[in-house]
């Protein structure tokens, strides 16, 4: 299972990330000052450290360079958006940095880029009977390969990693299809509808009104 | 061309040329001393020789007992004189009738046409210098009546010697300047670099300055000059330097003011905002999640709206125009102690009002009463529970004393220094530890509304813990100073 540091001294922010990497399954450890922070990063192993920069004791860019002999990924949480911020922050080592205020969604995507790029996901999603191996491109159902678009098999990916939470049209439209993507939301609708058709997910990849999709979760984890 | 290169060229030819004429008038005068000295030597012995001659006919005819010599004897004696001077520095010839009768004829220069003429029909003796034989001779020319008969008579001297030596004085002086340029071109170059070397410094110093090194100071050495510019120079740099750390300080001061603010708005925000999305997407929420969550979006957003209320403020602080009534203190503090009732129940604290009788003080009643709310709410989150907040309130003649003493956690010399810094955030956790922004917001906008009253706020904290606001107005203080604040 994944474990993350959260270092944060904003105790309800603290508590506002953990909630939301939870929700996808990830164990977290929280640490609300730059000392104590450098001490556990150096007893403990984390697959992903959260740092925050404005940190009482030390701050988060001194944290960072204490803790470079560890090689944790690390992403920056910060309410500064200077440009020089954000390039020293990525200079030290960070694998990305982002700008509070921020939406879980965002915050649960990004972790996932980082933890895909480290390594430290498997490449391979399973879904109730449906494998999905990432970097080979191969569906299968029941131990039988389905044949997928590309574009719907990036939609099933995103479903499946990220189960239980809704994914709004916006949301996979700039996934999916990129920021400047121009299309519509029916795009989207047509495509969550080819997905569900051939994986056969009715009742479980489901829409919620106003919102977007939904892959439930089947077994409690 | 460089400056020093043109002076030193120009000073150089000049003083070459100045010690060349200098030298070659001394020795063309002193040439021209010495041939005028053998001249005057040659004419002497000119005439000598001719009185010799005379003397000699005389003796002859003397010797022979004769009234007078023949043409011809005297002819055989001139001859025999001018063979008896073969040989020797002077030689003579003489003429009759422009004829030459005898004389040391290969010796004796060839005389030039136009001077024989002059001599023939003059009757003063003459010289000219001629070369003859690579050599120089004075020639000497004059009649010599002998025995009735008119005969000239030359004599030349041998003055090679004279030109030789003006040849080799001449040489010898252009040797000296020569050498003498060399030297003095040397001693010039050594001392030009000499003196010029500070400026070269002074050069470097300055241009390290424009590259940015604003505290590098250039050496004062050299002449005075130099020592001037280099001084000017430093004065220069002291004074960029000190503009440069003032435009520094402004700037950091503004990243700071900005950092400090993004970090006071955003931190409330993110919880806001990660919760909401949280609330938003969850498959399931329980009724205790969802308590949880929704209390904690309640209390961000009331420590948002605090954060631009006291914006708010501290704005119309700086910019409202005031209204300035005459307040009594103990009526005033009466409801500032009431308002302030609310802040107090949590940690059981208590306000003890020492307020002297007939204190009366100017003052914009609403915008002093925020001043002394913050200052009370500021000891409030500082007090620990059951502690007392003093106020006291006392007069002299012209100036009014206010000051808010409480029992809590103290603030450290540095936090003092600093606290009236719009969000004072060295340590950004530390106004979370005191609770909330007010810190950051609340100081500043006292010290503030305190300089609109022509007041001066201080903050004071002894080690053993506590902290005391004091505030000191002047009773009398004309509108004319009000205006410069508005």
């Amino acid at each position: 299972m994944i474990h993350l540091l959260i270092v944060e001294d904003d105790k309800n922010i603290a508590r506002m990330i953990d909630t939301a990497v939870s929700i996808v399954g990830y164990r977290t450890s929280c640490c609300d000052n730059g000392s104590d922070a450098v001490d556990m990063i150096m007893d403990n192993d984390y697959d992903l450290i959260l740092l925050d920069i404005m940190l009482p004791g030390i701050d988060g860019f001194a944290v960072i360079q204490k803790i470079q002999s560890r090689g944790i990924p690390t992403i920056f949480l910060s309410a500064l958006q200077d440009v020089s911020d954000k390039v020293k922050g990525l200079r030290l080592g960070a694998e990305d940095y982002i700008v509070k205020p921020f939406e879980a969604v965002e915050l649960l995507a990004r972790i996932e880029v980082v933890l895909r790029r480290t390594d430290k996901v498997p490449k391979t999603l399973s879904y109730e009977d449906i494998t999905v191996n990432i970097e080979r491109h191969i569906v299968k159902k029941a131990g039988t390969a389905v044949t997928l678009t590309p574009k719907e098999f990036d939609v099933l990916v995103f479903f499946m990693q990220n189960p239980d939470i809704v994914l709004t049209r916006e949301r996979l439209l700039s996934k999916i299809w990129g920021y400047t993507y121009q299309g519509e939301s029916r795009t989207v609708d047509t495509h969550v509808q080819q997905v569900r058709r051939k994986m056969d997910l009715k009742g479980k990849l489901v829409s919620v009104p106003k919102l977007g999709y939904r892959l439930n979760r089947t077994k409690r984890v | 061309m460089k400056l020093w290169l043109k002076v030193f060229l120009f000073s150089l030819t000049f003083m070459v040329l100045a010690v060349d004429i200098v030298a070659y008038t001394i020795l063309i005068n002193g040439f021209s001393t010495s041939v005028t000295r053998e001249t005057d030597q040659a004419l002497t012995h000119h005439a000598s020789v001719s009185t010799m001659v005379s003397g000699q006919i005389l003796y002859e005819r003397l010797r022979q007992s004769k009234l007078l010599l023949t043409f011809e004897e005297v002819g055989r004696v001139l001859k025999e004189t001018a063979e008896q001077r073969r040989g020797n520095e002077t030689v003579i010839s003489f003429y009759y009738n422009a004829e030459p009768i005898s004389g040391s004829d290969s010796a004796m220069p060839n005389i030039d046409p136009d001077f024989s003429r002059e001599v023939f029909e003059n009757d003063q003796p003459y010289s000219v210098i001629i070369d003859y034989n690579d050599k120089s001779f004075i020639l000497c020319g004059s009649h010599l009546t002998l025995e009735g008969s008119d005969y000239v008579i030359f004599t030349a001297s041998d003055v090679t010697q004279v030109y030789t030596q003006h040849a080799e004085q001449l040489q010898f002086v252009q040797i000296v300047s020569l050498a003498s340029a060399g030297i003095i071109a040397t001693i010039m170059l050594l001392f030009i670099f000499l003196s010029l070397k500070p400026l070269s410094e002074i050069n470097h110093s300055i241009r390290r300055i424009a590259e940015g090194d604003y505290s590098l100071r250039a050496r004062e050495t050299g002449s005075q000059e130099f020592r001037e510019l280099a001084g000017n120079i430093n004065i220069m740099a002291e004074s960029i330097e000190q503009n440069v750390t003032e435009i520094q300080r402004v700037a950091d001061g503004r990243k700071r003011f900005i950092d400090s603010l993004a970090h006071e708005m955003k931190t409330p925000l993110t919880s806001i905002m990660g919760f909401a999305d949280i609330l938003r997407i969850k498959r399931s929420v329980t009724a205790k999640e969802r308590e949880e969550y929704g209390s904690i979006i309640v209390e961000e957003t009331k420590r948002l709206r605090s954060l631009s209320g006291k914006l708010l403020e501290l704005s119309s602080a700086r910019n409202l125009p005031l209204d300035f009534c005459e307040l009594d203190a103990k009526s005033f503090f009466s409801e500032v102690c009431i308002a302030a009732k609310p802040l107090l129940s949590d940690k059981q604290l208590k306000i003890s009002c020492r307020i002297q009788k007939g204190t009366t003080f100017r003052a914009d009643p609403e915008l002093f009463k925020s001043l002394l709310y913050n200052v009370i709410e500021n000891a409030v989150k500082a007090s620990r529970r059951k502690q007392i907040i003093t106020i006291k309130c006392w007069h002299d003649t012209d100036r009014v004393f206010f000051n808010i003493t409480d029992q809590g956690i103290g603030m450290t010399p540095e936090e003092i220094e600093n606290a009236a810094d719009l969000f004072y955030t060295n340590n950004p956790s530390r106004t979370k530890q005191k609770g909330g922004i007010n810190l950051g917001i609340g100081l500043a906008l006292c010290k503030e509304i305190a300089a609109r009253h022509n007041g001066i706020m201080d903050i004071s904290s002894p080690p053993e813990g506590g902290t005391a606001i004091s505030i000191t107005l002047l009773k009398k203080w004309g509108d004319d100073n009000e205006t410069k604040h508005t």
